[in-house]
């Protein structure tokens, strides 16, 4: 193929070119990456926060037997339920008085247990979802049987608020990066192809097909991505083993992250699809 | 072959062919001549679709111009070898690979590229010339590579832009000599040139062209 030969030349004779945008490239990548990671890491580490979130719902004092088991039934069928702890008002007396120590002697003047029977809910981690959290705790209200429940309904909300920030934020920067990469290998490819205008001239002159035209840029522009995909997962992967041996117990936010190595290698994969999608661009339909 | 019907051609406010209907045969050996300006060179672009006809029709080997699709247009050049007046060669590539393009544009082996590339320059006198550079040529020789590239494919059209402009006696002989060959095999060759000693007694066909008509269609 001598067009894709045509390319790899190209990639030569203008290397100075060619590398400033495999630096740029790269370099962007890396930025990006990093930044993802961060984000990636902030997300699992909010995931991991209403694990920590629970639900404390005071019963009646005068609660049966059946009724205690109704709720409780009620309580895990829903989704966002991990476990169900149930504290009678004698345990939740005897927790008080140990936390009391010492102190457990004001107690001893009350002549009734002035504590509820109450559930605590802990919510699972993984399909967290705030609506549904709500609607568990509209539900729980409604319930017979249920004097008052606490809940962090501040904390709930700023959670799922800093999540959909997160995740808008790393939509943005992922998308101006692409955009940012496809118009680096466009600009590169663009120049190139106007370097070459009057050759590509003479080309369509002799009887040149598009393609023939075409395929040396698209070569030429995967290529450039691909480097720099392969340079910015360089990058990564040296920030990744820098921080791991010299950095005493690590870096918790990069090492933490077992996606470091397959946004390592996904790196030159977007590069060169980026890359062609660029050079597709700034090639154009060829006319004759 | 080639068949013009009332075409005219016009630039900003020139008008470079006006109304030219002819038609040429294949195998046939036509002379365009005329004064400078006279419309040659855009006669010849109109032929392997470098411009297109403000009026009238062309038809090329079958194909209608203005029911040309553009995706065709490679394959329709492919059949025509041109030898531009400007040359056209490409500065950075040495003569052999100004040859060898046309034929790897087609997609021809390299090992089949090296036969036919000897054999062109063998043609045109050039062989010891394989490795320079165009910058390093005459102007007749830079010629004689346009050529040799021209001919390099076996077209079946030879468009050919005043080929012998820049040279001597001998290899204008040498390179008429050639075209007579190739015309010989069937090839059908449009020869602009305003050298009217070129045709004087071949009694070959010369259309005349002055300031865009269509003057004079004689011989042949
Ligand atoms: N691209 C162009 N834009 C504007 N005018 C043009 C263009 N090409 C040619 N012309 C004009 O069209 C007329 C015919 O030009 P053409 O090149 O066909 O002449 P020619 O017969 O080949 O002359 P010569 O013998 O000097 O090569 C001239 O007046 C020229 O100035
Ligand atoms: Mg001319």
């Amino acid at each position: 193929m001598y067009s894709v030969k045509l390319g790899l030349k190209s990639l030569w004779r203008e290397r100075w070119i060619n590398i400033l945008s495999v630096l740029t490239i790269g370099v962007g990548f890396f930025v990006l990456a990093v930044v993802a990671l961060l984000l990636l890491n902030l997300e699992l580490a909010s995931r991991r926060l209403p694990e920590k979130f629970t639900i404390t719902v005071f019963l009646e004092d005068e609660i049966s037997q059946r009724g205690i088991l109704r709720i409780r039934k009620m309580i895990e069928r829903a989704t966002v339920v991990e476990k169900v702890d149930f504290i009678s008002k004698e345990e939740a007396f005897e927790d008080l008085k140990k936390s009391l120590k010492d102190s457990a002697y004001i107690l001893e003047g009350l002549d009734r247990n002035p504590l509820f029977p109450t559930f605590v809910i802990r919510l699972r981690k993984s399909a967290f979802d705030r609506e549904k959290v709500e609607q568990l705790i509209k539900e729980i209200r409604g319930m017979r049987g249920v004097e008052d429940l606490v809940y962090g309904e501040e904390f709930l909300g700023v959670v799922s608020r800093f999540r959909v920030m997160i995740r808008l934020l790393s939509i943005t920067l992922m998308g101006l990066f692409f955009v940012a990469t496809v118009f680096v290998c466009y600009s590169t490819v663009k120049i190139l192809f106007y370097r070459r205008k009057e050759e590509i001239e003479i080309f369509k002159l002799l009887g040149a097909t598009g393609g023939f035209i075409r395929l040396p840029f698209l070569v030429e522009g995967s290529i450039i991505g691909l480097l720099g995909g392969l340079f910015s997962g360089g990058l990564l992967y040296g920030l990744f083993e820098i921080s791991r041996r010299y950095v005493a117990g690590g870096v918790p936010i990069i090492t933490g992250l077992n996606p470091v190595l397959t946004v390592v290698a996904i790196l030159p994969v977007f590069g060169v699809v980026l890359g062609v999608i660029g050079s597709a661009i700034a090639v154009g339909r060829v006319k004759f | 072959m080639i068949a013009f019907s009332e075409v005219t051609k016009v630039y900003e406010n020139i008008t470079a062919l006006r109304k030219i209907t002819f038609s040429i045969g294949k195998g046939e050996f036509c002379f365009i001549t005329g004064p400078s300006g006279a419309g040659k060179s855009t006669l010849l672009k109109l032929i392997y679709l470098a411009e297109k006809p403000d009026e009238g029709r062309i038809n090329i080997a079958g194909w209608d111009s203005d029911r040309l699709k553009m995706s065709s247009i490679p394959y329709l050049r492919r059949n025509i070898g041109i030898v531009f007046q400007d040359f056209k060669l490409l500065s950075n590539r040495n003569v052999y690979d100004n040859i060898a393009i046309a034929l790897r544009i087609r997609g021809v082996p390299e090992r089949e590229i090296k036969d036919r590339v000897h054999e062109a320059l063998k043609l045109v006198n050039l062989r010891h010339k394989v490795d320079s550079y165009p910058d390093m040529l005459s102007g007749g020789e830079q010629q004689r590579v346009t050529i040799a590239r021209a001919i390099v494919g076996d077209p079946t059209v030879l468009l050919a832009d005043e080929p012998t402009g820049n040279l001597d006696v001998d290899n204008t002989a040498g390179i008429m000599r050639i075209f007579r060959e190739i015309n010989a095999k069937g090839t059908t060759i449009l020869f602009a040139t305003h050298n009217k000693e070129l045709f004087r007694h071949t009694g070959l066909r010369v259309l005349t062209l002055d300031g865009g008509n269509l003057v004079s269609d004689v011989g042949g």
